[in-house]
């Protein structure tokens, strides 16, 4: 059941209007029912390996918490982590590890292949399972001790599938909440929602039409329309997991619950830093918390420090998949980051301030997430190749109609307009004739220009 | 003020399907300009708008194979005498059940007759909804068990909304028509985008494959209820149905199994004589050899001019047994 899924439409208001006439525990229950019916329908056996995962470190959880001494603290820290890596390498990378050893052994994987489907939200749901746990470890927060309110943790069906990665220490306190859900609650919810599907449904959702076209068939397109496929894709990319992680925070507004931003205006950044800390945040966050730090951050010599945060963004863009073009792609944005800020830290001059500075800056950037787009979108690291081969030597001349540039140019504005003046309130600032007239307009926009249903890209992860 | 928020869209959205539809010259424009196996949906509700009803309308119903094989203009210069006019409704790679949820408003049309092609598996029992790109709630009974509709509630649900909206049911349709007419798009090209689709979709699921490798169809279903249906809505209207037997090309024949083409017969002869429509068998038609088809389904030049040649007798034959 996908949120811009006529089954959505039907299943959220009823679980809405059950969600506001319950009370206090019920409530809670109902949520967590309602979470397990939205993940079975995609997939009811893998609730088992949700349970587990719940189960395993709640459970683990518990016994940290209830012991000081390291040894068994540890054992209990490792157990989560064994049991959550497992399963996510079992079952996401299995595969590619075995392809890669065969590739190394010169050995035909294909008897061994384990015939596997990745289960949905598995990246997800783990990572932020397992957080929970390492926050107990670090005495970051206390237990759980209630198992409804932790299996709601991860199972709250707005972040259930693709995020935002929640912190325990940001959520379980919400669920303590007991007053109704206000007007302005629900305004917001209202407003990220749409936004949210405006953003997959029109914006991404038709972008994916031009750009599946080039990236099937590169050698029919010249060098400057792969790049501008390449644009439009990174711009899909946004627009279709920020549109999910907006209708995710919406729907979390209609119930009553923060669930943190996971975008901030990413593509108007002007330096690799501000750019990568502004796009998929609460994931960077994991990372930078769970991953980063724990390697030394960025407290030791440049080298250290460069090599950490190339080690942290190479295992990024494992996260994302199986496949070495993921790799690269992180890789990429490793050596990226790592030259920056190593030269950030080192510098002793500073530029001088001159008009366009950050659109330079942002230029500069800018140019730089078109490889790195090529490296995502491609299946392979071959395709990559390929793809980057025509872009660098392809025949010149714009072969995509005049109305693609214009359209991008105008997403381009609207954003930049959005940047500078939006602050996801305007159903709360305005009266009601506005709200009405915002909401419908919104509305007859989707039902206008929305593209039919395709899933969302961060599924798959 | 929540009221107001949850009903102005839908009044909204109401409004511009009522612009939409009342627009006339937006659906002559459909009719007229929309060629076939692009927009097929679009097309025909374009063609069901703005058809004058009345005796001299011929409907020649079916999927892409009726639209390869049927001539219309040798079919009206056919009939030019009796003052026929032959129209294709056809949508590429629907089952039947499609021409059930379009029976009233074809029967509505009070035409002479309709020409339904069907095969084996534009009737097959399963794997059939994902192809339907059409809907009709009224009719919902006559085609479906209420086990049926259980087992597929998104398709009924997803069906209501197209049905409520213009804007659901052909918003891709609309907005490529308006690009073609704004000149950013052209026929062609969207005619080889969906020759490239339909290409990834049978490498991605092979339909007919799977049909071919599946059990034996489970006669009577969606499908068989929809000539059903349309034999009972056009025989009301004053109109005649004639269920006609797609040519399979030889290879494709071999897949059939005997025992599928034998159940499909029996079904269609029984229901023949139980609905009053006239059943034409692939046995009563030329024999189809493979220089008669351009690939593995569809007819070329040489088989279309014998299979139009034989339709123009069976509605000769019909239309004087009645």
């Amino acid at each position: 059941m996908r949120f811009n899924s006529l089954q959505f439409a039907v299943f959220l208001p009823i679980v809405l209007v059950l969600w506001m006439v319950l009370r206090g525990r019920a409530r809670q229950v109902f949520l967590l029912g309602a979470s397990y019916t939205f993940y079975a329908t995609w997939n009811a056996p893998f609730l088992l390996l949700l349970w587990f995962t719940t189960l395993l470190d709640y459970y683990c959880g518990l016994r940290i918490g209830a012991t000081d001494r390291p040894s068994a603290r540890k054992g209990w820290l490792a157990t989560s982590l064994a049991g959550n890596l497992g399963i996510l390498v079992y079952f996401k990378y299995g595969n590619f590890f075995l392809e890669n050893v065969a590739f190394i052994s010169n050995v035909d994987p294909t008897p061994f292949y384990l015939d596997l489907v990745i289960p949905l939200g598995i990246s997800f749901y783990t990572f932020q399972s397992m957080s929970y746990v390492i926050d107990v470890y670090r005495r970051e927060i206390a237990p759980c001790r209630d198992l409804l309110q932790y299996s709601l943790f991860v199972t709250f069906f707005p972040h259930l599938i693709a995020g935002p990665i929640l912190r325990a220490g940001q959520f379980l306190p919400q669920l303590h909440r007991e007053d109704p859900v206000r007007q302005e609650e629900l305004l917001r919810g209202i407003e990220l929602f749409l936004v949210g599907l405006f953003l997959k449904t029109a914006v991404a959702d038709n972008l994916a039409v031009v750009v599946d076209r080039v990236f099937e068939s590169p050698a029919r397109y010249s060098a400057p329309t792969i790049a501008l496929a390449a644009i439009m894709f990174f711009t899909q990319v946004y627009c279709d997991f920020n549109g999910y992680s907006t209708m995710a925070r919406g729907l979390g507004w209609l119930f009553g619950f923060r669930l943190p931003r996971n975008f901030d205006y990413p593509l108007l950044r002007w330096n690799p830093l501000l750019f990568r800390k502004s796009w998929h945040v609460t994931m960077g966050n994991w990372f930078q918390d769970y991953v980063y730090r724990p390697l030394g951050g960025s407290a030791k010599s440049d080298l250290r420090f460069a090599f950490n945060l190339f080690i942290t963004w190479t295992l990024l863009g494992l996260w994302h998949g199986a496949s070495w073009h993921f790799v690269a792609w992180g890789v990429s944005n490793g050596i990226q980051l790592a030259v920056y800020l190593v030269v950030l830290r080192r510098k002793t001059w500073t530029l001088p301030d001159f008009t366009g500075k950050r659109f330079c800056g942002w230029l500069i950037n800018f140019s730089l997430w078109i490889p790195g787009a090529i490296f995502f979108r491609a299946q392979t690291m071959g395709e990559a190749g390929v793809l980057l081969k025509r872009m660098f030597t392809g025949a010149g001349g714009f072969g995509m109609p005049w109305p693609w540039y214009a359209l991008m140019g105008l997403l381009a504005a609207i954003h930049f307009a959005s940047f500078r003046y939006y602050n996801e309130d305007l159903l709360e600032r305005s009266g009601w004739p506005a709200r009405v007239a915002l909401v419908s307009g919104m509305a007859l926009l989707i039902a206008t220009l929305g593209a039919t249903g395709r899933t969302f890209i961060y599924f798959q992860f | 003020m929540f009221a107001a928020i949850l009903g102005g869209p839908i009044l909204l959205l109401f409004l511009v399907d009522r612009a939409i539809v009342l627009w006339r010259g937006h659906w002559e424009w459909v009719a007229r300009e929309v060629p076939a196996q692009i927009l097929d949906p679009y097309r025909i509700e374009g063609i069901l708008r703005v058809t004058a009803p009345g005796r001299r309308n011929v409907f020649l119903l079916g999927d892409s194979t009726m639209e390869a094989g049927a001539d219309v203009g040798a079919l009206d210069r056919g009939f030019a005498k009796e003052g026929l006019r032959f129209t294709t409704l056809s949508i590429g790679g629907t089952p039947t059940l499609a021409f059930g949820f379009f029976a009233r408003p074809i029967a509505a049309l009070r035409p002479a007759a309709a020409v339904l092609l069907v095969s084996p598996y534009s009737v097959r029992s399963r794997g059939f909804l994902e192809a339907t790109y059409t809907y009709d709630v009224r009719v919902v009974p006559d085609l479906f068990t209420a086990r049926e509709v259980l087992e597929d509630p998104s398709f009924h649900l997803e069906g209501l909304a197209e049905q409520s909206n213009v804007l659901f049911r052909h918003r891709r349709a609309l907005q490529q028509a308006l690009a073609i007419r704004w000149g950013a798009e052209s026929w062609r090209h969207l005619h080889r985008e969906r020759i490239q689709e339909g290409i990834r979709q049978s490498m991605r699921r092979s339909p007919l494959l799977a049909w071919v490798r599946g059990a034996p169809d489970a006669y009577p279903n969606p499908n068989t209820r929809a000539i059903g249906l349309l034999a009972r809505r056009l025989r009301a209207a004053g109109s005649l149905l004639i269920v006609v037997e797609s040519p399979i090309h030889p290879l494709t024949g071999l897949f059939v199994r005997p025992e599928r083409a034998r159940a499909f017969h029996e079904t269609l002869r029984a229901m023949a004589k139980a609905e009053g429509f006239a059943f034409v068998s692939a046995e009563t038609l030329p024999k189809f050899q493979l220089e008669d088809f351009r690939d593995q389904t569809h007819l070329n030049d040489r088989g279309r001019r014998a299979f139009t040649e034989s339709l123009e007798k069976i509605l000769r034959g019909r239309s004087r047994a009645d």
